[in-house]
């Protein structure tokens, strides 16, 4: 059987790229040009610093994927797709207890495990719990909070709305057919291959998830440099006084600020003028909904995805940091 | 070498892995990361050096151009390296700590952590027992103590102080710097910000926290490593 060649994607998502990139250039270019110095050092150390972080994560994500795709035979993805979706759920949103790679790893592994017949809600609790559940992550909790006698409190809060966040957002999300989840794309290759040629798809496969998820971590890490660059924190210090707003600003600031979810606990346990609940909130929502996130799905799932996880992740993670904090006083 | 496609994708890798092995070696990493993050550097020079010589293995196996998408691609994704090169030597400094969000001024004293028993006192000591008495008990933090710090300054708004002087604290990345300040009283003068120096002084507690009163100010060259963790 021939090998077919992964194509990149059709439509709108390498226009965005193109777009983003090239504003990127631009506002570094105006930036060097300018007397503006200090602006372009925050910006290109936030940026850069971001990238390096994110990328050989999205080379472990592509080399899953791509192991996935050569060489999980097709008749175990049949049998995953025959069990009922009550039960594929929650095993998917378990699994990330096992996955220990952040969110840019986790897309590309969950696009091909539902392109390979998982169901699509399975798929998405996968990708959003593994980046909060994954042991790396929930040890970095712990230390974070240790020093304040909270690591428990916080490392369990963590996992607990973290995999409801998931459940939940999949069940909402996924719908029936994978057609209607992900963006067009080739199915790149038969897994019925000699093992030359297997090794030669292997290399395909990262090559085509890797390249096109890198660009579109490097259009998300220039704009969270540039929200970071332009927007002062501090204008959302006078927000803490109220869980609730306290917890929406918190989330704002996850987003804006796109940390990994393997070092965001650091950051959180700095809000100490924050309520714990809302600092819980940061730590489950970042890790879902960022703005390097958001273009990683953009490439990935279907038109207003962001939006409608967004729709569901707001309200669960505000409830359950709430009532975190009631729990927690 | 007919597989065009795969070549320009090897090659991009290959730079990048070039990249993080000049990071790991040159010390260049210490800019960009903290120390918890380091092995990244090590395992990306590795594993993107492996997936370019995956690349290039197999690149007679068949004829492929590259599409105008993945020439769009492959500049974007070599946007960050020439961002390295057009501003190699870029630090945060006075405008990244007026951006980025401080602990000092609104920490809750309930939830600072406990001082380790005869720990180093810098900034962050300093700035947590501006907000906690028990705190500054328990580190030791208190009038008259002798401290000497070495930071960039920077002029926070509204304070008593000269000027202050800071360092930003790092987890992971420059992304998750956080700036901690101490206000510096010097009757010698201003400095402009980030201007590194090292000050040396006593503590005094102000309405506002504690204040450095300097008795000597001497510039100094940015430390090899300008994060403190």
């Amino acid at each position: 059987m021939a090998v077919s060649q992964p194509q990149v994607l059709s439509g709108r998502a390498p226009r965005l790229v193109v777009t983003g990139g090239a504003a990127a250039a631009l506002l570094l270019l105006f930036l060097v040009g300018g007397d503006a110095a200090a602006p372009v050092d925050t910006f290109v150390l936030i940026f850069v610093s971001i990238v390096i972080e994110a990328l050989p994560f999205i080379l472990l994500g592509a080399l899953v994927s791509a192991v996935i795709e050569v060489y999980v035979p097709e008749r175990a993805f049949s049998r995953l797709a025959g069990l009922p979706v009550g039960l594929q759920l929650p095993a998917a949103a378990m699994g990330g207890f096992a996955f220990p790679v952040c969110e840019c790893g986790s897309v590309p592994v969950a696009r091909r495990l539902i392109a390979r017949g998982l169901h699509p809600s399975a798929g998405l609790a996968f990708m959003l719990a593994s980046p909060i559940l994954n042991p790396v992550v929930l040890a970095s909790t712990f230390i974070a909070y240790n020093g304040r006698g909270l690591a428990w409190q916080m490392v369990g809060g963590r996992a607990a709305l973290g995999l409801v966040l998931a459940l939940i957002a999949g069940w909402a999300l996924g719908g029936d057919r994978a057609s209607d989840l992900l963006r067009p794309t080739p199915d790149d290759v038969s897994t019925h291959l000699p093992p030359t040629q297997r090794r030669v798809a292997l290399v395909d496969h990262l090559s085509h998830d890797f390249f096109y998820m890198a660009r579109f971590v490097v259009v998300g890490a220039a704009l969270a440099a540039v929200m970071q660059t332009v927007i002062p924190q501090s204008i959302v210090g006078g927000l803490a006084t109220t869980p609730l707003v306290g917890t929406l600003a918190l989330m704002a600031i996850a987003f804006v600020l796109s940390l990994c979810s393997e070092a965001d606990a650091f950051v959180a346990v700095s809000f100490t003028p924050f309520p714990l609940g809302s600092q819980l909130a940061f730590l489950v929502f970042g890790p879902v909904v960022d703005a390097k996130l958001a273009f990683l799905y953009g490439a990935t799932f279907r038109r207003r995805f962001v939006l409608r996880l967004v729709s569901v992740a707001v309200p669960v993670v505000l409830a359950g940091s709430l009532w975190f904090e009631a729990l927690i006083r | 070498m007919k597989d065009r496609r795969r070549a320009l994708r090897g090659l991009v890798l290959a730079v990048w892995a070039a990249f993080f092995g000049w990071l790991w070696l040159s010390g260049e990493m210490t800019r960009y990361l903290g120390p918890r993050t380091y092995w990244v550097v090590v395992f990306g020079s590795i594993t993107l050096g492996l997936a370019s010589a995956g690349h290039v293995w197999g690149l007679r196996e068949r004829s492929l151009a590259p599409t105008r998408s993945d020439l769009g691609g492959a500049l974007l994704l070599l946007l960050p390296l020439v961002a390295v090169i057009v501003v190699p030597d870029a630090r945060l400094g006075a405008q990244a700590a007026s951006r980025k969000a401080s602990s000092g001024g609104f920490a809750a004293a309930a939830l600072i952590p406990v001082p380790e028993a005869g720990g180093e006192i810098s900034f962050r000591e300093i700035d947590y027992a501006s907000e906690s008495k028990e705190y500054a008990v328990s580190a030791g933090v208190d009038d008259g103590l002798s401290v000497e710090l070495t930071g960039f300054v920077t002029h926070p708004s509204g304070g008593p102080e000269t000027f202050s002087l800071t360092r930003f604290y790092v987890s992971c990345c420059a992304a998750d710097a956080i700036p901690f300040s101490v206000p510096v009283a010097a009757e010698g003068g201003d400095l402009p910000d980030d201007t590194w120096a090292t000050v040396a002084g006593t503590l005094r507690r102000s309405a506002s926290g504690f204040v450095l009163d300097a008795s000597r100010i001497e510039p100094s060259p940015p430390p090899d490593d300008p994060y403190l963790y």
